[in-house]
């Protein structure tokens, strides 16, 4: 049967006016983020396209970043801000890329579909009224089912916009929130509306998918209880946090013992990921930084293939975290299985030790898991290729230039060509920005010339 | 009165609001007001509650930890087991 989205799906609207712009940035994460701020900073128009209902991507869930400890929301948040008060970025979130074609001039046309929120964007208050009065709890995306959010919801408290947006699929159109809007901006009349789009250069800034912990299953994620994926600890860990502490999803009770498994979904070519996703060995270390500032009697153990600390200061972050009492435990974990009272078994080899199989009990399991592609977008290209690696990730063919693509005018910033950790990614989002500028102008010239 | 929207797309596109979404609303209900209801007289923590309502554990902690984000429920004091109680904020 098909979702009541995909029916209001066949009612799109085609928008008869084309917009033209210098850039489309796709994805609208720290990346993009960056790469449309500098190049509006430049003077250059910019179309960011973002899918989700709000902008800032996946850092703006973390707790802090590494190896700082800096707050990343305070990073992100002044960004979201600038992106949208910038007289040079147009921002559409909530929205498609539907296909991808060359034009016969120099540039891009773009097939983009704007998804109703069945809210009247121009209203809205962002007063929470329809998330009080709706009935229907759904688990919530962001903070990866920890907790629920309502049918119409707004997706966190600093998103850009603020503006309430109506999940229709797990809606059982009531009304509630209609009658209740203090501004009448409900309308689920509303439809998709399709835009022309004609650019002359591209950013990809799809960033990554999180590997699915569940395809691990020897680790019992979903299946014993107590066992979580590191980005459900990064939302237990933040001040923005689902629960009231650092409390088991289970049965809220604080752990006094806590376990990580590294490399969950990353050098594992059992999983098909044979490549290492740089910032799971740090993050770890910073979560087990974190959670002994939250819960300073507990014990936390890593357990790692090989700890690759090789960014500035993350040696010493390492250090920092052994001196704070953090226990490594050098060995693969082989299989998990559930407890008493909800705690977790760890049955792993302990190499430091010869080899030995041994087993431990932690009340809480973190499977830190890896970073896989997104680059779904290769999809919507028409007539044209856009190269992926042998991993999935963007090909950037020429070694000297890594934000450049297979394809002229099209870059890549960020997490798109391969994982990075959040500097070396706003470092590769500027330099796109720098790249795409500098085509923009010999474009330019070479128009003029004509 | 003029009519709402939903009710409009409600019956131009034929719509009959799955079984499973009305299920879920009635359970989520029934939980809250069990919950709401076994919290009410003292405050208590999520294993307590469950043996109380006899509803397993992990859908106790789900449901409160939601009530807490709107604001229904907040957490008073910690027992020496590491577990929370919660009452009915007033």
């Amino acid at each position: 049967m098909s979702s009541l989205f995909s029916k209001i799906i066949e009612r799109a609207e085609e928008v008869s006016e084309e917009k033209e712009f210098d850039a489309v940035v796709i994805g609208a994460g720290i990346a993009g983020m960056e790469a449309s701020l500098d190049l509006a900073d430049m003077g250059y128009s910019v179309l960011l396209i973002e899918k989700e209902p709000t902008i800032g991507g996946k850092m703006f869930l973390l707790s802090k970043v590494f190896p700082t400890l800096d707050c990343a929301s305070c990073i992100s948040t002044p960004k979201m801000a600038a992106v949208a008060h910038h007289p040079n970025i147009t921002l559409w979130t909530y929205s498609e890329v539907l296909k991808i074609r060359r034009d016969s001039e120099r540039g891009y046309v773009l097939r983009v579909m704007k998804k109703p929120r069945f809210v009247d964007e121009s209203a809205c208050t962002g007063c929470y009224t329809c998330e009080e009065v709706c009935p229907i709890d759904v688990p919530k995306e962001l903070d990866f089912n920890l907790r629920a959010r309502r049918a119409a919801y707004i997706p966190f408290d600093t998103a850009v916009p603020k503006i309430a947006v109506i999940d229709i699929d797990n809606c059982i159109l009531c009304g509630k929130c209609e009658r209740e809007c203090p501004v009448n901006a409900i309308n689920f009349l509303q439809k998709p509306k399709i835009y022309t789009v004609k650019a002359k250069s591209i950013i990809i800034a799809t960033g990554y998918n999180l590997f699915q912990a569940e395809k691990k299953e020897q680790y019992g994620f979903g299946t014993i209880p107590n066992v979580v994926t590191s980005m459900q600890m990064e939302r237990l860990l933040s001040p923005t946090r689902p629960f009231n502490h650092v409390l088991r999803p289970m049965d809220g009770k604080e752990p006094a013992s806590i376990g990580y498994v590294l490399c969950t979904g990353s050098k594992d070519r059992t999983v098909g990921n044979p490549i290492c996703s740089q910032v799971c060995c740090m993050y770890s270390i910073k979560q087990a930084q974190l959670i002994l500032g939250a819960l300073p009697l507990a014990d936390v153990t890593i357990y790692y293939m090989d700890i690759r600390a090789y960014g500035k200061g993350f040696e010493e972050f390492y250090n920092q975290a052994q001196a704070m009492g953090v226990r490594f435990i050098h060995g693969r974990v082989a299989k998990v299985e559930k407890g008493e009272g909800g705690s977790v078994k760890v049955k792993y080899e302990n190499i430091d030790e010869g080899g030995k199989l041994e087993t431990a009990e932690h009340d809480l399991l973190v499977l830190s898991v890896g970073l896989l592609p997104n680059c779904e977008i290769t999809k919507v290209f028409n007539g044209i290729s856009l190269s992926l690696d042998e991993f999935g990730w963007l090909l950037s063919p020429d070694p000297t230039n890594p934000v450049k693509t297979n394809l002229e005018g099209v870059f890549a910033a960020g997490c798109s060509t391969g994982p990075k950790d959040i500097p070396d990614t706003v470092v590769q989002a500027a330099s796109a920005a720098a790249e795409c500028a500098a085509y923009l102008k010999k474009v330019n010239i070479i128009a003029e010339e004509r | 009165m003029t009519k709402l929207t939903a009710q409009e797309l409600r019956d131009m596109l034929n719509i009959k609001i799955p079984e499973r979404l009305a299920k879920i609303s009635k359970e989520q209900a029934t939980a809250r007001t069990k919950i709401i209801s076994a919290i009410s007289d003292r405050p208590k923590t999520i294993p307590e509650i469950s043996e109380e309502i006899k509803m397993p554990v992990e859908k106790v902690t789900w449901n409160i930890m939601t009530l807490y984000r709107y604001g229904v429920v907040e957490p008073v004091e910690k027992t020496d087991e590491g577990y929370y109680r919660y009452r009915v904020r007033k």
